[in-house]
């Protein structure tokens, strides 16, 4: 990945809108750029450094697995594939009901109209 | 049901057999167990068809090459039978493994592997990978597990809980009752009371830094079972995957260049340029097996001869450009065209026609874990125990392709057991106190305001693992690992504290139950490791660097007696072959 402009990276995360969509606000987190890194990995770096409260899910790391997924500036994307190189706004999937975060509960279908990007 | 017993305990949950862990192993015990008409219920940490560490793989699926002429009409070798499959996996297992679960092993795998593919499971080609002396791998794409075992588990209405994260197995009696655990998704303590438990859940790769297998991978199920009393075995051969990415971030044990190594002709250079892989095995050379080409390059990084990340590098520089361009087209469908999961490697790797890569070792598997035998059954009835994380079909070194196998030999066999076992066995009502003690420490790291956090801890464990009792090994850093783990386990896991107090999906909790996880498990992993005086398979000692078949033809078996870790030698299984009783240099397997 090329280093360009500035030194770090701002990500807008979507938060606690399991309790109500009202409820529900964006935080904000500057995370230092660093090459060769995804989304997953300023995740971690958040919860690491920034602010343990945060929820989301990881597992392979690879893109396999499948259940990081995220919408990214409003497209599906996993976070442990998607690179880490512009400032972006994190919000969970739609279509589930939510958990926490980013975290949503993928086996209770959620009873509303479906996210334009989950095919219908 | 609300629980009356416990004043910290939110929820009771009871069922017939609860399985822990949904994946490859787990799937197939429930469907088993399923069919024989028992009550079953699956819990994981993750989600169901998508966590653990089945689905990362990409890998080959070993049945006796026989019966893939027979059975699946592929190109195999019909001079091949199970009892030299069996063979091959005592010479690469080095001859402790048990040698009645091996014979087991190799004569059910290719029944077992049919009915994935009579439900539908998609195989590619055949491949010969190294160790074995007929091609026995099936090559299978990890994901079509889920898809297949999923459908199937569903098909039979098994009941699922997923973010449910064990923490211990509750006993009663002597007899195994039922876990306690958090559910990450709601923050309830829950106690699941059932009359059998089947422990599914991995291996412990998660101890170290650098890993090819998914994050959850903590060593949970073989945690558990030591401190509820289990016997564990051969924990000291923690297996490495060699050529693995090591740098960036976004790809660290990110396995693609083994692929390539695997499927191309390469060359593994420390930093002077030199082929090092003619110290240690000058005939195979790179094509050697995995623990010696991991064991070479260790000892390369360990002897201050590796790459600026700490590994070594691979090379393809020797190959001409338009042959490597080709190998993109002609790789198995899931690492053509430069992919690696969801990566194009491209984006992370230098151009292999101009550079070499960066690798290193990374932790891959757990060839040891909870002892079993020919049931499933642990040393605690009703404990039951399959897939990785059980020993020992491996002995010191897994053959390439077997950890597929042993979910679909080893979880059937465990449904079926304990399927009989609970049809006639009803657990004993735990005692109040035990449960309420359990429920304490695990509520403990969110009580306290206090304490080291949960993300020191866990680098401070890999730390431990990485600089003390890494690939290449010595007793004089395994001492020091284990001085450090004594106050790590004393006086750092009682004393975690969260750094938020939210029960709801709180990493920092996740992190602070499975850390005493991995405390345990790197406990006995440093403690086998120093009390086995030579080297065999994954296990290389820099201060023991022969094989002795003399002395060594022998299990490290440990278990908690009040507390304390006790390891304990046991003769290793002889039933069906026996190796020259010789010492001889480390690598020379036949």
């Amino acid at each position: 990945m090329e280093k360009t402009g500035k030194d770090s990276i701002r990500l807008r995360i979507k938060r606690d809108g399991s309790l109500s969509e009202e409820a529900a606000r964006f935080d904000e987190y500057e995370v230092p750029r660093q090459e060769g890194w995804t989304i997953m990995n300023a995740l971690n770096y958040i919860h690491e450094h920034l602010d343990p409260s945060i929820a989301y899910y990881s597992s392979c790391r690879i893109g396999k697995c499948d259940a990081c997924d995220v919408l990214i500036d409003g497209a599906v994307e996993l976070t442990c594939i998607a690179k880490f190189e512009r400032d972006v706004t994190i919000e969970p999937v739609e279509g589930s009901v939510l958990i926490r975060d980013l975290v949503v509960d993928t086996s209770r279908p959620k009873r509303r109209k479906m996210g334009k990007l989950l095919g219908s | 049901m609300a629980n009356p017993s416990s004043s910290l305990v939110d929820r009771v949950v009871e069922t017939d057999l609860l399985i822990i862990g949904s994946e490859g192993a787990g799937a197939r015990a429930a469907i088993e167990a399923a069919d024989r008409g028992i009550t079953v219920l699956v819990v994981t940490k993750g989600y169901a068809g998508k966590s653990g560490a089945t689905l990362t793989a990409g890998a080959d699926i070993d049945v006796d090459s026989r019966s893939l002429v027979e059975l699946f009409d592929l190109p195999g070798d019909v001079r091949d039978t199970p009892e030299t499959f069996m063979e091959d996996m005592l010479v690469e297992g080095e001859y402790i493994n048990d040698q009645r679960l091996v014979a087991i092993h190799a004569e059910e795998a290719s029944a077992r592997v049919k009915d994935l593919v009579d439900w539908g499971l998609k195989v590619d080609e055949m491949h010969h990978a190294p160790g074995h002396r007929y091609p026995r791998g099936l090559w299978v794409e990890g994901t079509e597990f889920p898809r297949v075992l999923v459908a199937q588990m569903k098909k039979r209405k098994i009941d699922f809980l997923e973010h449910f994260m064990m923490t211990d197995v509750v006993v009663s009696d002597g007899q195994a009752a039922g876990v306690v655990g958090v559910c990450l998704a709601t923050g309830e303590v829950l106690f699941i009371r059932a009359n059998a438990v089947i422990l599914c859940t991995g291996g412990a790769m998660r101890v170290y830094s650098l890993i090819t297998a998914p994050d959850e991978i903590t060593g949970d199920g073989m945690a558990a079972a030591y401190r509820a009393g289990a016997e564990l075995q051969d924990m000291e051969f923690a297996m490495f995957l060699p050529y693995c990415m090591i740098h960036p971030a976004a790809v660290t044990g990110n396995y693609f260049p083994y692929m390539m190594s695997y499927m191309l002709d390469s060359h593994a250079l420390n930093r002077q340029g030199q082929r090092y892989m003619a110290k240690w095995d000058p005939e195979r050379m790179e094509e050697s097996t995995r623990d010696i080409n991991c064991i070479a390059a260790a000892a390369e990084v360990t002897e201050g001869r590796g790459s600026p990340h700490g590994g070594t590098y691979l090379s393809f520089k020797h190959l001409p450009d338009n042959l490597i361009d080709f190998s993109s087209k002609w790789f198995p469908p899931c690492n053509a065209d430069w992919k690696e999961g969801g990566f194009d490697m491209r984006d992370y790797m230098p151009d292999p026609t101009k550079e070499a890569i960066e690798t290193g070792p990374c932790a891959h598997f757990w060839n040891g874990g909870i002892r079993i035998n020919e049931r499933c059954e642990t040393n605690i009835p009703g404990l039951y125990a399959a897939g990785e994380g059980t020993a020992s079909i491996h002995g010191a070194n897994r053959i390439s392709g077997n950890a597929l196998t042993m979910t679909q030999v080893w979880g059937p066999r465990a449904g079926r057991f304990a399927s009989e076992y609970v049809s006639k066995n009803k657990a004993p009502e735990p005692g109040k106190d035990e449960i309420e003690r359990l429920a304490e420490k695990m509520l403990g790291p969110l009580e306290r305001s206090d304490g080291p956090t949960p993300v020191e801890l866990r680098k401070e464990i890999q730390h431990q693992a990485d600089g003390n009792v890494w690939v290449v090994r010595k007793g004089e850093l395994l001492e020091n690992a284990l001085e450090r783990i004594g106050p790590m386990r004393g006086e750092d896991i009682p004393n975690q504290a969260t750094r938020t107090k939210e029960r709801v999906y709180n990493r920092d909790w996740m992190m602070a139950l499975e850390n005493e996880n991995m405390v345990d498990i790197l406990e006995m992993l440093a403690r086998a490791s120093l009390m086995r005086t030579e080297s065999r398979g994954s296990l290389y000692r820099y201060d023991f660097p022969q094989k002795d078949n003399v002395d060594w033809l022998k299990n490290i078996r440990l278990r908690n007696v009040d507390g304390e870790m006790t390891a304990t030698l046991f003769d290793a299984d002889l039933a069906h072959r026996t190796p020259e009783k010789e010492i001889v240099a480390y690598g020379r397997k036949r």
